[in-house]
């Protein structure tokens, strides 16, 4: 059946370089492009490349999974992957679980890795911490300053006529519903 | 220090923070003098990645100067200007003794699948990242890496993650001399796994996005044919009959989780967050590539589990290699392409912003706004 085709891929693409398709195998391996385009080639030898070989260093033991590393000591709650045998030597101490969010967090970190629960609670977890902020910066007398947090001011630089249209179509969109409200009454 | 803090989906707060301090003798405190937002820091002020707590400085692309040092670090002093991978490693695991440093297992508590990344929320450690004044580096005698005297601080900043991990992306597809090469994302991984991939002897390389003003971009950046899905109703279709039905000798993903070109992978991976983000980039690559083809995954995917068509893949009989890049083992590479005159990453910075407005940089990004390909941060004081 033949496809319906938005466009052809003929108009859309420039005239092929050099070693494209048509070519056979051989042309294809022959190929030296090394005029046209800078550095063509110069990793063309695979040994040159810094993941050949994948696996560079002889078998090692893997009590090497934990070498023997000065222990970070927690200032702060870390949360452990039960699939770890014993806390990583270093680790982030920004941000501990704080509120209804670090409980949830808590939470989480009691299932492997391979378990929905513990992603999707950390998720819910994350919707929840930033409530907490928002009530946080409140009890602080601090109103977040969304407009700014967002960036938006770029917005308009950048995209002004979308800023209009969409102003336009919140205002039309807000026009429209009152009347039809004030005609539903009125009727 | 003023740093970038995380408030919430699609929200940021430059704010005021305590200084970093040594928590670890391996530890070093390095000054920002660059730092980058990258893709996939997008899917952090999406509010895609699990716990990303509020309060949290992202930035895992950063270049400064040593601060201070802890009392095993050995290797640097006070003033050295070095470039910082990444991915946060230990340098003596099982898995950094092989070169894996993106697969560290010293350095992430919350999580075994993924190593420590800078400023990437609490599922790869919780350590706060680069977009600040100041920054703590663990294990930095592993980490810290030189910059060369001939390598400015821009052309390092994008050695921190973007290119090394475009060149993974190219190396990880096994090219051979003559081979099409097929890269989903005109983004910056995108550009540079497409110019890696010339490196490396490819015959064709054709970069697959969206938006024109990228894939125009792309076509000056590394010197490619483009195709934009958006033109055509079958992508797939389209990809295969330019490569006369044979399919793409290797394809590399370089999406990740927010792909753009399925209503259906959009709105269950990232609206409902019912499938770790969208595969359609993944999906558009195992059905484009020729029967013994490979496809190499770079991008960033969630950690649960996504809709891709694995039949196809045994089908097909494809090769699909995957990994975090592990930067420390393609830096040097890296800068001796630059030193070579064969690349100048920085190139691909098209906006500049303080640090004081980084917010708007975000939406920027985020919006595809201004012809946007790369937002180098600078902090107060960086000249």
């Amino acid at each position: 059946m033949e496809q319906f085709l938005g466009s052809s891929s003929e108009n859309l693409l420039p005239v092929p370089v050099q070693g494209g398709h048509s070519l056979t195998t051989q042309q294809r391996q022959d190929v030296d492009l090394s005029s046209t385009i800078n550095g063509w080639g110069s990793d063309l030898d695979r040994e040159i490349r810094p993941g050949v070989p994948r696996d560079k260093a002889p078998e090692i033991g893997v009590e090497f999974l934990y070498p023997p590393l000065t222990q970070q000591e927690p200032t702060v709650r870390i949360h452990k992957s039960t699939e770890h045998a014993r806390l990583t030597p270093v680790f982030g101490t920004g941000c501990p679980p704080t509120g209804i969010s670090g409980k949830m967090r808590d939470a989480a970190y009691k299932y492997s890795e391979g378990r929905l629960e513990r992603w999707l609670t950390l998720l819910a977890a994350d919707r929840i911490n930033v409530v907490e902020d928002v009530f946080a910066d409140l009890a602080q007398l601090r109103v977040p300053n969304v407009f700014d947090e967002m960036g938006l001011r770029s917005e308009w630089r950048h995209n002004r006529n979308g800023v209009v249209t969409a102003a336009a179509i919140a205002v039309l969109s807000v026009a429209a519903l009152t009347l039809v409200r004030r005609s539903k009454r009125g009727g | 220090m003023l740093a970038m803090t995380y408030r919430g989906p699609y929200r940021v707060r430059v704010m005021g923070k305590p200084d970093p301090q040594i928590e670890h003798p391996g530890d070093a405190i390095v000054r920002v003098t660059r730092a980058c937002i990258c893709g996939s820091d997008l899917h952090l002020y999406h509010g895609l990645v699990p716990d990303t707590r509020v309060g949290q400085t992202f930035g895992h692309e950063f270049v400064g100067v040593i601060e201070e040092v802890g009392a095993e670090v050995e290797s640097l002093r006070q003033g050295d200007r070095v470039l910082i991978p990444f991915n946060i490693f230990c340098g003596q695991c099982y898995f950094c003794k092989k070169g894996l440093y993106g697969n560290c297992h010293n350095t992430n508590p919350n999580a075994t699948a993924a190593g420590g990344i800078y400023g990437y929320s609490h599922t790869t450690g919780g350590y706060d990242g680069g977009q600040a004044e100041y920054v703590r580096v663990p294990f930095a005698d592993a980490a810290a890496i030189p910059i060369p005297d001939e390598v400015d601080d821009d052309n390092a900043a994008l050695c921190t993650d973007a290119f090394p991990t475009g060149y993974q992306g190219a190396e990880m597809a096994g090219i051979k001399r003559g081979d099409t090469v097929l890269v989903f994302g005109a983004g910056p991984i995108g550009l540079f796994a497409a110019r890696s991939a010339w490196f490396m002897g490819a015959g064709r390389v054709m970069v697959v996005d969206e938006y024109d003003y990228r894939l125009e971009f792309a076509r000056k950046f590394a010197q490619c044919e483009t195709f934009n899905f958006r033109h055509v109703n079958d992508a797939v279709w389209h990809l295969k009959k330019e490569a006369d039905w044979l399919g793409w000798d290797c394809a590399i993903d370089c999406v990740g989780a927010e792909a753009k070109g399925s209503m259906v992978q959009y709105i269950t991976g990232v609206r409902l967050k019912l499938q770790a983000g969208a595969a359609t980039a993944l999906y558009w690559a195992i059905d484009s590539v020729r029967k013994g083809g490979v496809v190499s995954i770079i991008g960033v995917y969630g950690p649960t589990a996504n809709m891709v068509p694995i039949g196809n893949v045994v089908n097909k009989g494809l090769t699909l290699r995957a990994n975090q890049a592990s930067v420390k083992r393609n830096v040097p590479r890296c800068l001796e392409h630059i030193k070579a005159g064969h690349i100048n990453p920085k190139d691909v910075i098209t906006h500049r912003i303080p640090l004081e407005e980084i917010a708007e940089g975000y939406h920027i990004f985020s919006s595809k706004l201004d012809g946007c390909i790369k937002p180098m941060v600078i902090p107060p004081g960086a000249s």
